[in-house]
């Protein structure tokens, strides 16, 4: 959710987890070694490692769902100690060097969640997102080692796809969350959760700002539905009849936004 | 909702802490006026651009505009984020050479990861000539700027309460939002070490930790500070204004320090990646005084090119007074999350 450059992330962030103090960690570099000159020979490696802190991510998860606080605390210090260590960390550093400070921002944000007692859907939403820079992180040194100049390259998230009006924007999450109820419906959970991410991170954050001038409160519910509550019922397993109904006040927020996303398209000036 | 035009005529108190003349007079009086898209060549032929995702999506409506504007172009545009497509490009130049002929990012710390890899072309005069003199570098080309500020609710703290100096805040006893695991705040911190070295930054990580509460996000910050839940906030300009259009009544100003990372001016920027004509004058539609002035209303960014008007609650370029930075050096970060990890704060 959390966005480097502006706007993207912080109203629903800032209400579902209020303020919260940083407690000072101890971190590490990472181990760096002769393994970094020659990293293409290591990609396995790297992976077990991302594998690795992913399955540690996947247990803190666990352990904060079952309201073991503090064995989630430890699993995060867990965590830490990997990630120090790994020659993933150095190899990301050093060699995919603009995808290493997604990784700690993802690492804080997690932090800040088991921190300030967020809700377990929260937290896993973070934990998913750190686990996604660590993918990015890998498929950059992947992308390093052995880009096939044949294929069209991306960073895993880059797309040649147009851009649209804001109510276009707003037909394609629609489609997608219904996308993700016949999903989940089907049983493909996984499936379900990344359309839903892909409608938050792809569409919703690009007309995010906008909306937040129009109607704040309302920005917040969708931040809070996509992030935590939508993802939360799966995790629950709940009846694919709770999702959809979900889905469908979704929507209906959704043309509220694009209600007022059309009002601010015709006050806002053309370009030329 | 508020009109744009008149609520930013509403937003009353940019600049509290003055100005430097010397910074005015460079700001105002070196770049040669925004060229009129109209006077700009036609443009044909293949092109490429990848573009940092953000800033609400505007940057590519602008993109698509030129599009529009230029029928005789193919613009392939490929979208990322900023760091990705950073990574993207290395790894293409590794393997044969870039696919862009530009790259267009939010912020000049993705820039940086390229320019350092030797991939940007030098940038002409023609591109130079609209800017600033400190805007104008070798290896890419500044579009429209953000810059760090003081958000404060008068209601809590006094303008005249407030540092000069970033160094100085935490000397002034006042309690700060800040957003740290934000790529905003990372530059500028960035900036703060390359300007008064690891030392002097790490002590005002330290002086400051005690009395700072973090958010998520620097709007998160902004909002704290409106509801006095600290004094003052850390953060990108535009927050402050983005949350006053939408909550008019909001008590909130901000303010900017002198001549410091405190009031940093980071940009979004365009690295020219292949020889030609075309790639460049891309870029000078983008200094159009359409553009710019389009960015200005919509995403509440800086002008850069000359004899573009700010609009009123914008901050003015001749009204701040930022360090001189190289601000490819922004994309020096590691040694930045080493010292903030170190301090504590990461």
């Amino acid at each position: 959710m959390i966005d480097t450059g502006r706007g993207s992330t912080a109203l629903a962030a800032a209400v579902l987890l209020g303020a919260v103090l940083v407690p000072g960690v101890s971190l590490g570099h990472g181990e760096a070694g002769a393994h970094v000159d020659a990293f293409e020979e290591h990609l396995d490696d790297y992976e077990a490692d991302v594998q690795s802190l992913a399955g540690r991510l996947e247990t803190l998860v666990d352990r904060y769902r079952a309201e073991e606080d503090r064995g989630a605390a430890e699993e995060l210090e867990a965590f830490m100690a990997a990630w120090k260590e790994v020659k993933f960390h150095a190899a990301v550093e050093e060699v995919a060097t603009p995808l290493y400070s997604p990784i700690w921002r993802a690492i804080t944000d997690l932090h800040q969640a088991l921190e300030s007692g967020s809700p377990a859907e929260v937290v896993e939403q973070r934990a998913r997102a750190l686990r996604a820079t660590l993918y990015e992180g890998l498929g950059g040194l992947r992308l390093r080692a052995n880009l096939d100049m044949s294929e069209p390259a991306g960073d895993g998230h880059a797309t040649a796809e147009a851009s649209s009006s804001a109510g276009a924007t707003l037909a394609r999450i629609r489609e997608q969350l219904d996308e993700a109820v016949a999903a989940y419906g089907s049983g493909d959970t996984e499936r379900a959760r990344s359309l839903i991410e892909a409608a938050y991170f792809e569409r919703f954050e690009g007309i995010e700002g906008g909306l937040i001038e129009a109607d704040p409160e309302l920005v917040t519910r969708l931040e809070a539905a996509f992030n935590a509550e939508l993802p939360g019922l799966m995790v629950e397993g709940a009846p694919r009849e709770a999702v959809a109904d979900k889905v469908a006040s979704m929507k209906e927020a959704l043309g509220r936004a694009e209600a007022l996303l059309g009002d601010a398209d015709e006050a806002s000036s053309e370009v030329f | 909702m508020v009109d744009r035009r008149t609520f930013l005529k509403g937003v009353s108190a940019l600049g509290a802490l003055g100005v430097s003349p010397a910074w005015a007079a460079s700001a105002a009086a070196e770049a040669a006026e925004a060229p009129a898209a109209d006077k700009l060549p036609e443009l044909s032929g293949d092109l490429t651009v990848y573009l940092g995702r953000g800033e609400g999506g505007l940057y590519g409506q602008v993109v698509e505009a030129i599009r529009d504007r230029n029928p005789a172009l193919s613009l392939e545009i490929r979208r990322g984020s900023s760091s990705g497509l950073a990574n993207t490009l290395v790894a293409e130049s590794e393997h044969g050479g870039a696919r862009a002929d530009l790259f267009w990012s939010i912020d000049a710390s993705s820039l940086g990861h390229v320019v350092n890899e030797g991939l940007a072309r030098p940038v002409p005069a023609v591109l130079h000539e609209p800017l600033p003199e400190a805007f104008r570098f070798e290896a890419f080309a500044p579009v429209s700027g953000r810059v760090r500020s003081i958000a404060y609710n008068p209601e809590r703290v006094r303008a005249g309460d407030l540092p000069e100096r970033i160094m100085d805040l935490p000397d002034t006893g006042l309690t700060v939002g800040w957003a740290p695991s934000y790529g905003a705040f990372q530059s500028f911190l960035t900036a703060m070490r390359l300007l008064e070295g690891d030392a002097a930054t790490r002590a005002w990580l330290q002086g400051i930790q005690g009395r700072a509460r973090s958010y998520a996000g620097e709007l998160g910050a902004v909002m704290a500070a409106a509801q006095g839940e600290v004094d003052v906030a850390l953060a990108n300009h535009y927050y402050t204004l983005r949350l006053k259009e939408g909550q008019p009544d909001t008590s909130l100003e901000l303010a900017f320090t002198r001549g410091d990372a405190g009031s940093l001016i980071n940009t979004s920027g365009v690295t020219l990646l292949s020889q030609g004509s075309t790639p460049v004058d891309l870029v000078r539609y983008l200094q159009s005084r359409e553009v710019q002035s389009f960015l200005a209303e919509e995403a509440y960014e800086i002008p850069l090119a000359g004899g573009v008007e700010t609009p009123a609650g914008v901050p003015a370029l001749e009204r701040l007074e930022p360090p001189e930075l190289d601000l490819t050096r922004l994309g020096d970060v590691q040694p930045t999350l080493a010292l903030m990890r170190e301090a504590g704060v990461l």
